[in-house]
Order: structure tokens, then C-alpha cells, then sequence
């Protein structure tokens, strides 16, 4: 290592244990006044870490020959940044106090980003690109470009650059489809447990997917459903092909929630219309759709029943348990085969149709009207006494 | 002769009218009686299914349930899990993953209570082990009072 | 036997006022003589019944007779219900739920109620006009006007305070628009607020209560009052406000046949209401989200109207003061209505009621269509 960057971390050292003394930011912020502002809020100099932390020489003067001495890098070439922050978040004993890890840099040098940059090319990514420059926040920070909310932003203020990516040959699309996409409305809504780029492509080592590499990605969250697809025909059949697994149908960035209206089109892209395959798919199909309708008819009646008021609680127990049933159908459907689609739906569809039906005879209201006609028969004859009566009490008067 | 012929038709009408006389008395009276029976059954208080008091479940002897063994308790809208972590604790813990509210099912080898949806699994402290659940299970009180199980809800 | 019944009859008689004790039950309508509380109950009884009695149970007389059973029927369900309410916010939807869905004939007691209240502000409101037009306002029967129109109005309040106790999201905020119309009113209003306990129309805790409290006892007591008064100034003037036609008389068991079959009628027509046209139970209701399209009571809508009309030009208590003179008109309609007895003068008094009434009619509709 060039003595001028193993010189660097005991001027760091220097200065978090003598910034008390010195200022924090010390005086580039006389001449250097918009990144002084920017740096204020910035997790460095929450930490003492000021502008000589990273871009050394003397923060005490403001003699610009002084200031940018000994020691002093600028910084302004993209291709030094990852070294640079490497000097001090590559350091397990400098980072061991925040408990922060280290191998961010090493994993860099093998993604796309850092090869790119290794080639000399200095669009590719740095860290200030994603993390902020002289504003970098910690990344649970809602205003830091990384946090999990603004991750797709951040990625794509690059990939979703038309010009840029045309460069590289790279789709352009790939933040619009995600933001539409089940992932990316999950995200926006508020569940940040849902999937952004990072968690398909990795954070610091990024590398675009080949067939074969991300589709297991998939599988980290959809294991029931991935687990299904390797026991289906489609596993070995795909692989042969050479064609992605899941990308094939749901597409990588563009992922909508499946609609059943599509799926025989959907089939057909690979099979013929008509053949035995398309068969298979509509059979599942009609099987899970016919499942869903009878738990949805059954819903609708449970909000009926309340109003009576009928107690609905255990019904609607019996169908949160139907739904689940539904949601692991629709992952035994990967597999391609009739039998266990079958099963699972076929008892999902019992509870609803058992549910409707219950209800059904709780608020039926025959044995009212039938009580009703009794009732009025009863009515009737007591009206006809009462009126045979009073005539004769009437007779009796008039012949009074 | 004349008058025991007069006397007997005036006779029968009196007695065919004392009867259809009780006979209407009868039929009214059942107006009352109707009216007593409908008023007795409303003032008897109903075997009552949704008493704010029914909160606690009972589940039957303590020794019924081993260690590592989970019963899972209907009552209510969501499903509860019982489970026996040792010989002298009983946790009771939501069965429904706080993701997307998939049922959950009771892994015995790992003792995790796991979602089959998008691989969740939860801990006997109802901590999230893995999968994206953002929150944990809601914790229920089991009480063992005299060798017999109870879930307060 | 006779003497062993005279004998313990006796015995009370001795140590009670038996006639007057009867005469409190019979003045509720069983018949209009008055009794001599100086005899013994048989003799008074015997003397009330050798004067000739007017028959009830003919057109248009049944209407205070219907009147009198449905306050009855309300109120004997009312105590029902009562066993088995708890007047809270937290309580009250839940106690009507179990009411409607699990007690036996809970359902049943709860629909007769309601139909038995809606049928009685028909009745009470049918009354005055059948009084109106019969001229049963004229001296010496101002009072007996008084009565069923303050009875009518007493009728309302129970409504009001009756529908709100369901706690449900329609009844609730019914409620809330009905107290924005009534708070609008000068000197009714704010001694309304008072009363209830409102800080602003909000329906808190305490106004509930007070809302409970005021419809099980405040409102039936004042009502059995106002019957009560009402069947003594009729004692006193007589059925009859003109002389003329000729009234069949009954005894009193025919008399007794007569209210069993209107008892009978009526019981079979709440029977069929509460089953063919049962109530449902919406949810409960939440005072912190304001439910849509929810109007005030229907017989509120005509002042609503009235204050939507008015909002732009006149200020609400000027509008809240012709609302409180109207309705001090209706109530001492006699005492104004002296000048129209002449023939012509009686053609002007209808005309003049009509175009009342299609106002009244003009402005519910309006205001329904504005809430």
C-alpha cells in the first residue's frame, strides 16, 4: 500500500481524538462552503470523521497551499472513491466499534460495477453513487438513497437512464416494471419486507442475472412454490432449453399478480393450443378459480349474516383457512400436475361451499313464514269468536 | 208432553252453546298461555356464545400435551397455537403469519412455527426467524390451574 | 260461595279506598264514566254502567284506542329489552346484538317494539288530523287537542332518543343530525342541550345515558300523564263534539268485545310487520368517522329543509324561531283557531291547512334530498 494511504489512517486517528480541539469540521468549510453544509447532517461527522478523513491534508488553515498539503487527495476522479472508502470500511478494526462489515469493497471488485471500473470505465457505479457523497446517511435513515424504500430510485437513476444504458446494451424499462410490479407496489405501500433490487441482485456484488443464477433467487421467499416447480416436468425440460425458470412466465422485473384469465394464453406460448399440456393448465385453473368463487360467494354471505345478526366469527375462521389453502394451491401449480392441485383445492372449495351453506340454512327464514300462516289462521279465529260474540251480545241488546 | 218436547229443544242449543262456549274459552286462553311462554323464554338468559367474558379457553389435562407438542386452539376469529416448550412452561402464540395472514403450521423437528406461503418461520417467542413477516406473533397467556390447560385471550 | 267472595272484598273495602284504586285503572279508557268514589266499588260500578256508553270501537274513535294498547305493547317490550341493554358505548351494540341473535324471541320482542313505534307516531299523527277536521278542538275541548298534540310531540322525542340507543352507525349519526336541527331551535335548543348533556352534537357517554334515562322513564311518564289528562277532560266534556248524531250504546262486556278485537288486530298486524319487514342490525357505529348519506329522522327533515332553504339569507336562529313558533301554534291550535267557526271561515281554515301540510311536505322532501 503507497505510504501516502497507510499515512491516512493515523491522520484519522488523530483527528477523532483531537476534533474536540480542532472543531469538527475545521475551516474548509470557508472555502468549500455547499459541501461544509452538505457534510453537517452526514453520519461521518455525527461520528468526528471531518473533510481530512477522507481527503486528508490540513484542516486547521485556510492557506490553500497548507490546506491541500501533505497528504491531501481530491478525490474528483470516480475511480479512486472505492479505494478510498475502502481505506477505512475495508478495516475490521475500524469497524469493529460500529460492528459494521468489511467486505464491501472485496465484493465490489467482482460485481459488473467494479469490473467496469476496473476497465477504466468511470461510469460505472461508485459508492457515492448509491450511498451520497459528502451527505451519506446511515441507511435506516429515510433520506439516505439507500434505504430500503428509495433502493429502486437510487438504482434507477442509472438504469433507468435511456441514453446511459444504450451504451451497455442494458433495458432501460427495468425501474417502471418494477415499480408497477407486485414487488415494487408491496414496497411503495409500506412492506419492507417485500423484495427491491438488492434482494435479487445483490447489494455490493451485483452481477445481472444469467439463466441459471437468479431464478433460485426466487425460491429464498417462494420455497413451497420452487419446490413444486423442481418436482414438475418443467424443471428438467427448462433447463435443457436453457431458458430461465421463473423469468419465463412472470417476467423478472414486470411481476404481476397472476391473473387466471391468462394462463392457457400463457401455456400456449411454449405448447400448442389444444395439446395435452394446455389441458393440464386449465384443468388446475378451473379447479382453483371454482375454489376462489365458492370462498368468495361464501364471503359475501358472512357480510349478509352480520347484519342479522348472526355470530360469523368461526365461519369466517373456516374461510381464512380456505384462503391459505388457495395461496398454497397456487404454489403446488408449479408443479404442473393435476393430483395435488386437486387436493387442496377441492377441500378449500368444501369449506366454502359448507360455510354458504350453513349459512344459508341459518338465515333462512321459512320457518318464520310457515310460524307467520300458523299465526294468522290463529288470528282469524279468534277474530271470528270474538266477532260471533260481540253479535250476539248486540242481539241480545237490541232485543233488550 | 207438549212441554217436555219444548223443554228438550230448548235443552240442546243451551248445551251445544256451553260447548262451543268452553271451546272458544279454550282457544283464547291460548293467546295468554302464548303470550306467558313467549315471555318466560325471553326472560331465561341465553347459553351466551359471544360473552365479553369468554376469554379464557379451556383445553383440556396438562399432561395431554408433550414437550414439543403443539395443539392449535379455534376460538375466535384466528386460530391460536398451544405449544409445550418444557415440562413446566406452555406458550400460546397467534396462528396467523403477520405477512399476509396465511395459517400457520407447527414444525416439530424444528420447533418453529412455519408459514407455508412465503417460507416464514416463527420462534416459541413468536419472534420472526425467517421470511418477510415485519412483526412478530401476538402472545396468549396459557395458565395450568390445577392440572388443566387454559388460554386467556 | 257469594258470601265468602263479598266476605274478603268486604275486608279491603274496609281498610282501602277499593273504588278509587279501580277508577285509577278504568281511567286509562276501559270506559268514560267517571266513579263515585264515595260508593263501594260494585254499587259505583253499577251506577257508572246504567248510563248509556258510547261505543269505541267505531270509526274514527279507534285511533286513541290503538293509541293507548301500542303505548302499552311498547312499553311492557320496553322492559323487556331494558332486561338485557347496557346503556355504554362500548355495551350498547354488542347488548342489542345479543338481543337480536341470541335471546329467545329476542329478535321478535325487538321488532314488535320497533314497528310498534312507528305505527304509534302513524296513529298519533292520523288523531290530530281526524281531530282537526272533526272540529275537536272547539270549547270545552282545547285540552283534549292539547293533549294529543303534546302526546305527539313527547312521541317524537322518544323516537329520537329511541334510535340512537342501538349504537348503530345509521342510528348514531341520525342522531347527531337530528341534535344539529333541534340545537338550531332558540330556547328549545339550547334547554335541549342542557338537558342532554351535549358539548356540541357530539353523542358522548353521558348523553347516552341521559338519552336511556330520558326514554325509559322521563318520556313514558310524561306520556301516561298526558293519557291520563286526556281521558279526564274526555270524561268530563264527553265523547261527543256535536250533539246531533245519534251513538250506539253497548254494555260494558260488548264494550270489553269491542277492545279485544282492536287488541287482536293490532297484535296480528306488529306480529306481520316484525316478521315480513325485520330490522336489521348495521354495524356499530364509530363517532370518530362520519358516515355518508345519513339523514335525520323523517320527521326532522321538514326543519332540516327548512334550515338548508334559509342558510344563505336568514340568519338559523331567525329560521330556528319560526320552527318554534309553528310548532307553539300547532301545539295551542284552539285558542287560535276561535275566529274560523263561521261556515266560510271553516273553508279558509282547511285551505289554510293544506297549504301548511304541502309546505311541511314540500320541505321534508327537499330536505331529504339535500341531506
Amino acid at each position: 500500500m503507497p505510504a501516502r494511504i497507510r499515512l491516512l489512517p493515523a491522520c484519522l486517528w488523530f483527528l477523532v481524538l483531537a476534533s474536540p480541539l480542532l472543531g469538527a469540521e475545521g475551516k474548509c468549510g470557508l472555502c468549500h462552503p455547499q459541501e461544509q453544509v452538505l457534510a453537517k447532517d452526514s453520519v461521518h461527522a455525527s461520528e468526528g470523521i471531518g473533510c481530512a478523513g477522507c481527503h486528508g491534508g490540513d484542516p486547521t488553515t485556510v492557506d490553500e497551499a497548507a490546506a491541500h498539503g501533505d497528504g491531501f487527495q481530491a478525490l474528483t476522479d470516480r475511480r479512486e472513491i472505492p479505494r478510498a472508502c475502502a481505506t477505512c470500511h475495508a478495516d475490521q478494526e475500524m469497524m469493529r466499534p460500529y460492528n459494521l462489515p468489511v467486505g464491501q469493497y472485496a465484493l465490489y471488485q467482482t460485481s459488473q460495477h467494479g469490473k467496469a471500473l476496473a476497465r477504466g470505465d468511470d461510469r460505472a457505479a461508485v459508492c457515492t453513487d448509491c450511498h451520497g457523497l459528502h451527505e451519506v446517511r446511515r441507511a435506516d435513515s429515510p433520506r439516505s438513497p439507500v434505504n430500503i424504500r428509495n433502493v429502486g430510485t437510487t438504482c434507477g437513476r442509472c438504469h433507468g437512464d435511456r441514453v446511459l444504458m444504450e451504451r451497455y446494451g442494458h433495458d432501460a424499462d427495468v425501474l417502471a416494471d418494477y415499480e408497477e410490479s407486485v414487488h415494487g407496489r408491496a414496497v411503495s405501500d409500506g412492506n419492507l419486507g417485500a423484495p427491491t433490487c438488492i434482494n435479487c441482485h445483490g447489494v455490493h456484488g451485483a452481477t445481472p442475472p444469467g439463466v441459471g443464477d437468479l431464478d433460485k433467487v426466487c425460491g429464498n421467499c417462494h420455497t413451497q412454490t420452487r419446490q413444486a416447480f423442481l418436482d414438475g416436468p418443467h424443471h428438467e425440460a427448462m433447463a435443457a432449453a436453457n431458458l430461465p425458470e421463473c423469468q419465463s412466465c412472470h417476467s423478472n422485473h414486470a411481476i404481476e399478480r397472476f391473473g387466471f384469465a391468462d394462463l392457457r394464453v400463457l401455456c400456449s406460448e411454449c405448447h400448442d393450443e389444444g395439446s395435452e399440456a394446455v389441458g393440464v393448465g386449465l384443468e388446475m385453473q378451473t379447479l382453483v378459480v371454482g375454489a376462489v368463487s365458492a370462498i368468495d360467494r361464501a364471503e359475501q354471505l358472512t357480510v349478509e349474516a352480520e347484519r342479522v345478526p348472526l355470530n360469523v366469527e368461526d365461519h369466517l375462521a373456516r374461510l381464512t383457512e380456505a384462503r391459505t389453502q388457495i395461496t398454497e394451491s397456487l404454489s403446488l401449480m408449479h408443479a404442473v400436475s393435476v393430483e395435488p392441485v386437486d387436493a387442496v383445492a377441492r377441500r378449500a372449495r368444501s369449506i366454502g361451499d359448507e360455510v354458504h351453506h350453513e349459512l344459508t340454512v341459518k338465515m333462512d327464514r321459512t320457518n318464520a313464514y310457515i310460524g307467520l300462516a300458523v299465526f294468522w289462521f290463529y288470528l282469524a279465529v279468534t277474530l271470528a269468536i270474538l266477532f260471533v260474540y260481540k253479535r250476539r251480545l248486540a242481539r241480545q241488546r237490541v232485543s233488550r | 208432553m207438549k212441554k217436555d218436547a219444548a223443554a228438550e229443544i230448548a235443552d240442546q242449543p243451551e248445551s251445544r252453546r256451553r260447548v262451543l262456549g268452553w271451546l272458544a274459552k279454550g282457544f283464547l286462553s291460548l293467546w295468554g298461555l302464548g303470550f306467558l311462554w313467549l315471555t318466560s323464554s325471553f326472560l331465561k338468559p341465553p347459553r351466551s356464545r359471544r360473552s365479553l367474558t369468554q376469554r379464557v379457553v379451556s383445553l383440556g389435562p396438562a399432561e395431554d400435551l408433550e414437550v414439543g407438542q403443539a395443539v392449535m386452539v379455534r376460538h375466535g376469529r384466528d386460530p391460536v397455537f398451544v405449544v409445550r416448550k418444557d415440562e413446566a412452561t406452555l406458550v400460546g402464540l397467534s396462528g396467523v403469519c403477520t405477512h399476509m395472514r396465511c395459517v400457520l403450521n407447527w414444525d416439530r423437528d424444528q420447533r418453529i412455527l412455519a408459514c407455508p406461503c412465503h417460507n416464514g418461520g416463527f420462534d416459541l417467542s413468536g419472534n420472526v426467524l425467517s421470511g418477510p413477516s415485519p412483526r412478530p406473533l401476538q402472545r396468549f397467556r396459557v395458565e395450568t390451574r390445577l392440572g388443566q390447560m387454559y388460554l386467556h385471550l | 260461595m257469594e258470601d265468602q267472595r263479598t266476605g274478603w272484598l268486604d275486608w279491603f273495602s274496609r281498610r282501602l279506598g277499593l273504588t278509587e284504586i279501580f277508577s285509577l285503572l278504568t281511567s286509562y279508557g276501559f270506559f268514560h264514566a267517571e266513579l263515585d268514589h264515595r260508593k263501594e266499588p260494585r254499587a259505583a260500578l253499577t251506577e257508572a254502567l246504567s248510563r248509556p256508553m258510547p261505543s269505541y270501537a267505531q270509526w274514527p274513535r279507534v285511533l286513541g284506542l290503538l293509541a293507548l294498547i301500542l303505548v302499552g305493547v311498547l312499553g311492557f317490550t320496553g322492559v323487556l329489552l331494558t332486561l338485557y341493554y347496557t346503556p355504554t358505548p362500548e355495551g350498547a351494540h354488542s347488548s342489542t346484538a345479543t338481543i337480536l341473535g341470541e335471546v329467545h324471541f329476542g329478535g321478535f320482542v325487538y321488532q314488535v317494539h320497533y314497528w310498534g313505534a312507528q305505527l304509534l307516531i302513524a296513529v298519533l299523527l292520523v288523531r290530530v288530523v281526524r281531530f282537526f277536521l272533526q272540529g275537536v278542538y272547539r270549547a270545552p275541548r282545547e285540552l283534549v287537542w292539547v293533549c294529543a298534540a303534546l302526546t305527539l310531540l313527547v312521541a317524537f322525542h322518544s323516537e329520537l332518543t329511541g334510535r340512537v340507543l342501538p349504537w348503530t352507525g345509521d342510528g348514531y349519526w341520525s342522531g347527531v343530525r337530528a341534535l344539529e336541527v333541534v340545537q338550531a331551535i332558540p330556547v328549545y335548543g339550547s334547554m335541549a342541550a342542557f338537558f342532554s348533556g351535549t358539548q356540541g352534537v357530539a353523542i358522548s357517554e353521558l348523553t347516552l345515558l341521559r338519552f336511556y334515562i330520558f326514554h325509559i322513564a322521563a318520556f313514558p311518564i310524561l306520556l301516561l300523564l298526558l293519557i291520563y289528562l286526556h281521558f279526564s277532560s274526555v270524561r268530563r266534556v264527553g265523547l261527543d263534539p256535536s250533539g246531533e248524531k245519534v251513538r250506539e250504546q253497548v254494555g260494558l262486556k260488548e264494550h270489553l268485545v269491542n277492545l279485544a278485537i282492536v287488541l287482536t288486530g293490532l297484535v296480528g298486524v306488529l306480529v306481520t310487520l316484525g316478521i315480513l319487514a325485520p330490522q336489521f342490525l348495521p354495524a356499530a357505529a364509530d363517532p370518530y368517522a362520519t358516515l355518508p348519506g345519513v339523514s335525520p329522522p323523517w320527521y326532522l327533515l321538514a326543519p332540516f329543509g327548512l334550515f338548508e332553504l334559509t342558510a344563505g339569507w336568514l340568519p338559523r336562529w331567525v329560521a330556528g324561531s319560526i320552527l318554534l313558533i309553528a310548532t307553539t301554534a300547532f301545539v295551542f291550535a284552539p285558542f287560535l283557531l276561535g275566529r274560523f267557526d263561521g261556515k266560510n271561515s271553516r273553508g279558509l281554515l282547511i285551505g289554510l291547512a293544506c297549504l301548511a301540510l304541502a309546505t311541511w311536505i314540500a320541505l321534508t322532501v327537499y330536505g331529504a334530498d339535500v341531506s
